[in-house]
């Protein structure tokens, strides 16, 4: 199609819309805001919310807040401002979001969260997010046992706002300081990039030649901290991640990293769209405002199955 | 007024009327460690004990629920094999089905037949029908896998609390009482042959994997308990 042609019908179709309202109104506006599509986890979240409330026959803005709560307060503004029914949030962390999820409520539009709760009840209709502590847990337990309950290790943290990443850390933590022949050697943050895991995984294998293994907050970091012990020879290296995305999938696949901890994320971004609708269509959710779904260990006997944040059947 | 106060205060009514004294779930003291490393654990919230709330409901509400509610196992174990979709309902609780597995309260009687005493994530297997070969692996500590305790009580739901750290807490917690409670005082030394008594819960496991125990209690004949 050319420019002229392509111009042409946006005009037209503008024209069409501005004369009749009926159109205009048709579709109710659903908005979904999360932080950047850069990590895959939060592109599927917000694929599987747009997939499901376009089929639920919503028109969508996705909508992008960098874990920047300012950014994500102007997200709102605009969300409210186009008069959208429902906000799907995954928040830019958990005590600078209450006041957003404040305004939108009191603009009349409820907020359904997903991924990382709030630390507030009764702002939010739902907050949908996985038990990153039993998911946390059962890739410490894996991690555990793949050492073989001893030896020095590593921890790269998530970014330190997210809550996600201080409950994984406590999950950790729990279960493999229960074992005296665990020894951490190193813990540091990565803030969930990784490019920043590459960075520091080097810097701590210059200092701690002789680690065993890496358990890391999320997949990117886990990404990031295994290109690093490729790079310097090290895949003996036990190293486990959190999230369940493709690339760790393939690595697992291949040998490589030994486990990750899938996040039902498309699921739950389905799940809060539902919510969403049941809401608006009816006034309740039928749920409770919290709600947790659980975590599965992705290990060589189950990644095959492992497909964009979900299990194929 | 919070929802999580409310359950509180609800969970606190219901005891009251129940003649249940000793559940008290108010503010205490600071709840321990707070940092590892050179990073906080964060939101690990100070003013909330878990260790406190757990032993306050242990001896008056959880042992006796543990007690009154036990299925045999092997009837729960037949219905999961035959449809796991009906069983759930039938014999076990889920706080929210959709997102969260049932779990399941059963007593069973048997032989152990292996024992792996040498992990900190130790464990027996037990024959539960004389077949002599084992049916179902139970926890003994001091390293105790996932929360299916605490999943299993209806009074300890997750919208109960602030937050995951706190619920995560309240099982780990549990897991702590029976450990220091029971487990701890078991005798550990030549466990295969002998038979035991196991009460205890255990979440539906995933495809192709074993059922694994959780107990609230264990007698080994001629030991200790």
């Amino acid at each position: 199609m050319t420019f002229l042609k392509k111009l042409m019908l946006a005009t037209a179709t503008t024209a069409l819309l501005a004369a009749s309202p009926v159109i205009a109104s048709a579709a109710d506006l659903m908005a979904i805001i999360t932080p950047s599509h850069d990590n895959p986890f939060f592109k599927s979240e917000a694929e599987g919310a747009k997939a499901r409330a376009e089929a639920l026959g919503y028109e969508t803005i996705v909508l992008v807040h960098d874990d920047d709560a300012n950014k994500q307060n102007e997200l709102v503004d605009t969300a409210i401002a186009r008069g959208a029914k429902a906000i799907v949030l995954d928040n830019a962390g958990s005590d600078a979001s209450v006041a957003a999820v404040q305004k939108a409520k009191d603009a009349k539009i409820p907020s359904f969260l997903i991924d990382r709760e709030i630390n507030a009840t009764g702002i939010a209709v739902s907050q949908i997010v996985s038990n990153n502590y039993q998911g946390a847990t059962l890739g410490a337990e894996f991690f555990v046992e793949q050492m073989g309950e001893k030896g020095t290790y590593v921890e790269l943290v998530g970014r330190e706002a997210d809550i996600n990443a201080g409950i994984r850390s406590k999950g950790y933590h729990d279960v493999i300081d229960q074992y005296p022949d665990m020894k951490m050697v190193s813990r540091q943050s990565a803030n969930w990039s990784q490019t920043e895991a590459f960075a520091k995984m080097q810097s701590i294998l210059q200092a701690n030649p002789d680690i065993k293994g890496v358990i890391s907050g999320n997949d990117t970091m886990a990404m990031g901290a295994w290109a690093a012990l490729k790079a310097a020879n090290r895949t003996d290296v036990i190293l486990v991640g959190f999230d369940g995305s493709n690339d760790v999938r393939d690595s697992i696949s291949e040998g490589g990293i030994k486990g990750t901890v899938l996040q039902p994320a498309y699921r739950q971004a389905e799940m809060a769209v539902e919510q969403a609708d049941k809401y608006i269509k009816t006034g309740s959710t039928g749920q409770e405002e919290k709600q947790l779904m659980d975590c599965l260990l992705i290990t060589a006997d189950n990644s095959k199955k492992l497909e964009t944040f979900a299990m194929k059947d | 007024m919070t929802v999580r106060t409310i359950v509180l205060v609800a969970i606190a009514v219901a005891s009251v009327a129940l003649g249940i004294s000793g559940c008290k779930l108010k503010k205490n003291e600071a709840a321990g460690t707070k940092t590892s490393g050179q990073l906080e654990i964060f939101f690990d919230s100070s003013d909330f004990n878990a260790d406190k709330v757990v032993a306050d409901v242990w001896s008056p509400k959880v042992e006796p629920f543990m007690r009154d509610k036990a299925h045999p196992f092997a009837e729960v174990q037949v219905a999961l094999a035959k449809d796991a979709k009906s069983a759930g309902p039938e014999y076990g609780y889920s706080e929210n089905p959709a997102q969260n597995p049932y779990s399941f309260i059963v007593k069973l009687d048997g032989n152990v037949v292996d024992a792996n005493t040498k992990s900190r994530a130790a464990y027996i297997e037990v024959d539960t029908n004389g077949d002599g070969k084992g049916d179902v692996k139970v926890q003994l500590g001091p390293v105790i896998r996932g929360t299916a305790l605490r999943d299993v009580l209806p009074f300890i739901p997750f919208s109960a609390f602030k937050n995951q750290i706190e619920y995560a807490n309240v099982g780990r917690a549990l897991n702590a009482q029976v450990y220091d409670s029971k487990l701890s005082k078991l005798d550990r030394e030549n466990l295969v042959g002998k038979q035991v008594s196991v009460t205890g819960a255990f979440v539906t496991p995933n495809a192709g994997a074993e059922i694994l125990i959780t107990p609230s209690n264990v007698t080994i004949a001629g030991g200790q308990q």
